[in-house]
């Protein structure tokens, strides 16, 4: 029962991802001649594959089909029938869904646009804000430097020379990742990207013509963390680890 | 109109035959939700860049050993993507997480190249996952999303490595019976 157990757990911690690239190496090799590890194996890739198909999917960049195709087929060698065309052909499925997604793009841009003009006339609008975020909620274990309660970064937004200063308090470098701030709109609107924001440094972050001035106090700020150089979509990819929101700042 | 499981399915037994169009088809259709998964692991483009071209070049491979009757398409597409960037990703020096990621929320809508039984799959998993504690909730989503090792959780969550493998081992386990339930 344990020894199944062990097997189980093993199976499962493989297709999960938190063995080393030696124990990864074993499971391999030892799968090849244990059915019964193989079939737990493949019992797991079922069990947890829904998160995978769930999770927000990346543009790739746009020629990496053409050099797979080369790598597959060679382009250099053949008459031309080989190589398939880029871009698609108008008979490629994918490039219709790819049509969704814009317009769905373009519709959360029209809903701001929108947003904009209902609020353009909000009288006397605050032009000073400061705010806190911190650590998302559900994280435990905080042996961290910062004390409970204290924030992870300190934020001051002035509307009149239009700068955000970002302020990072104790937190520790997050390698090979980059920390991308967000303004979460209200009613749903698309997330507006603010930009990287440094762990150990102040950042000041312009706040362009196009950013929203008013509802500043309903939205949300939020810091993610994303490959580096940041998200490649246009919302976060990765975990939201900081949360807070601004406040009208008192004069 | 987007493309089913159906025509995923039917997509790669012709490209097991060959056929070129059909292999960009299944390219165009999950490269999207494949860069995904490999960046996120990876943590850097560049290396998701060629890690999704060996994919691809493998699911060209392979396609004839895809069955239906055991797997959907896109679970043994993702099965090639995640293994493969997590031999790469593991080939480095360990990673280290100083930081605390939450969870990553996901998204409930449908996936189109999912089936409904199969979107009703993952919510009974999202709603599995809601039972296990927070911690340890984490601790599986940073495995299964950024492909951290028991040593790199436990240097991010500041617990012993053999703590980070009894709670994984255990919340699999119950994960499991949450399933089967």
């Amino acid at each position: 029962m344990t020894e199944n157990d062990d097997l189980d757990g093993l199976a499962a911690e493989y297709v999960l991802g938190s063995l080393s690239l030696a124990e990864r190496k074993d499971v391999d090799a030892r799968r090849k001649r244990d059915a019964a590890l193989d079939q737990a194996v493949t019992a797991w890739e079922r069990r947890l594959g829904p998160l995978s198909a769930g999770a927000p999917g990346i543009e790739p960049p746009p020629d990496l089909f053409a050099s797979i195709a080369d790598r597959l087929w060679g382009a250099g060698r053949s008459s031309g029938a080989t190589v398939i065309p880029m871009p698609a052909r108008p008979r490629s499925v994918g490039w219709r869904a790819y049509g969704v997604g814009a317009s769905a793009m373009a519709a959360c841009l029209l809903l701001g646009v929108a947003w904009l003009l209902l609020n353009v006339n909000v009288p006397a609008r605050p032009m000073q804000f400061v705010g806190e975020l911190h650590r998302s909620a559900g994280t435990a274990a905080d042996e961290g430097a910062a004390a409970k309660g204290a924030p992870a970064f300190k934020i001051a937004l002035d509307l009149n020379t239009r700068n955000m200063v970002v302020e990072p308090v104790s937190l520790r470098a997050t390698p090979r990742r980059s920390f991308e701030l967000w303004l979460l709109r209200t009613g749903g609107a698309a997330p507006v990207s603010l930009g990287l924001v440094s762990h150990s440094a102040r950042t000041t972050v312009p706040w362009r013509e196009d950013y929203p001035t008013s509802g500043l106090v309903d939205d949300s700020l939020a810091v993610s963390l994303e490959p580096e150089g940041g998200s490649p979509a246009r919302a976060p990819t990765g975990p939201i680890l900081f949360v807070g929101k601004l406040r009208a700042a008192t004069p | 109109m987007p493309v089913t499981r159906d025509d995923l399915v039917e997509a790669l037994a012709a490209v097991a035959r060959g056929d070129k169009a059909a292999f960009e088809m299944v390219y165009r259709a999950t490269s999207l939700k494949l860069y995904g998964i490999v960046v996120r692991i990876l943590g850097q483009r560049a290396l998701a860049d060629e890690v999704l071209q060996e994919v691809y070049v493998r699911v060209w491979q392979r396609a004839g050993e895809f069955d239906p009757a055991t797997s959907s398409p896109i679970t043994w597409l993702t099965t090639i993507a995640r293994n493969r960037a997590l031999d790469e990703a593991k080939r480095k020096t360990m990673r280290s997480f100083d930081d605390h990621p939450e969870v990553l929320e996901l998204p409930s809508g449908d996936d189109p190249l999912e089936n409904h039984a199969q979107n009703e799959e993952r919510r009974r998993l999202q709603a599995c996952l809601d039972t296990l504690e927070p911690e340890k909730r984490e601790m599986v989503l940073l495995a299964y999303f950024f492909g951290l090792t028991r040593e790199e959780i436990a240097s991010h969550t500041g617990r012993p490595a053999a703590t980070v493998k009894t709670w994984l081992r255990r919340s699999l386990a119950q994960l499991k019976s949450c399933l089967e339930r």
